[in-house]
């Protein structure tokens, strides 16, 4: 990614901008059970296979602040709730990307356990995390 | 009684990338280079107010469904380009914003 960001500072106007929408870099998806404004915490997803690839960006990002291509004009974090209807298509949506999060141990018996007791009307609550990250273009001498 | 074929997107609500990276740069008029742009999914998002857009991806069958979006939207600012922000060529003037859009 370094070479990206280097690339997108030569096309580049002077005082031009980077944006990067990123997941959270640790933060990642909560589920709950949600029913009547009441939620039950189910778990904290996990996802070791994807935490070295956001390492990777953020490590990225901070080489073309020190090589003052770039410098960072503003970080903000976010966070979005989506509804599912039921473990079959929760499971479904959370591998739609190439590398999924998963439960953490215990997490998958606890949905089953909370969702065989749900109350009428109840949906699983997923909350995802994300990070935008703007940078500016330093002006070459 | 109905049931979806496709479980809810796991990306923001739309509209809701726009509004947070407008609270950093301004995208009216702006050219735009995009990289990983995947299926054109946010290109659309922000596309007409925008003076021209490029927008990368590696992926050609996420190219092929955003270049058609494109089409059935009528959105023709936005050149889509198969490949990687490091090996593309680019040309014409510079760029006003770039955006990475969850492309790690």
């Amino acid at each position: 990614m370094v070479h990206a960001l280097r690339r997108a500072r030569q096309h580049l106007r002077s005082n031009g901008a980077v944006v990067l929408i990123q997941p959270h870099q640790y933060k990642r998806p909560h589920v709950a059970i949600a029913s009547g404004g009441r939620r039950q915490p189910v778990a904290a997803l996990v996802n070791p296979v994807f935490q070295p690839l956001i390492n990777a960006a953020n490590a990225a990002i901070q080489s073309v602040v020190d090589e003052r291509l770039f410098k960072r004009t503003g970080t903000s974090h976010h966070q979005f709730t989506v509804l599912v209807a039921n473990p079959t298509e929760m499971h479904r949506y959370l591998h739609q990307g190439q590398r999924p999060p998963r439960f953490p141990s215990g997490g998958r018996q606890r949905l089953q356990a909370l969702w065989s007791a749900r109350p009428a009307g109840a949906q699983i609550e997923v909350t995802e995390f994300l990070t935008v990250i703007a940078l500016r273009a330093v002006s070459r001498r | 009684m109905s049931r979806s074929l496709e479980p809810p997107s796991d990306y923001p609500p739309p509209g809701t990338e726009i509004g947070l990276i407008e609270r950093h740069v301004r995208m009216e008029g702006r050219r735009i280079l995009e990289v990983g742009s995947g299926d054109g999914r946010l290109t659309g998002q922000y596309a007409r107010r925008a003076a021209s857009v490029v927008a990368i991806e590696q992926d050609a069958s996420s190219v092929a469904l955003a270049r058609r979006m494109a089409a059935v939207e009528g959105t023709g600012n936005v050149s889509f380009r198969v490949g990687t922000a490091e090996r593309v060529r680019l040309g014409g003037a510079p760029f006003d914003v770039v955006l990475f859009s969850w492309s790690l």
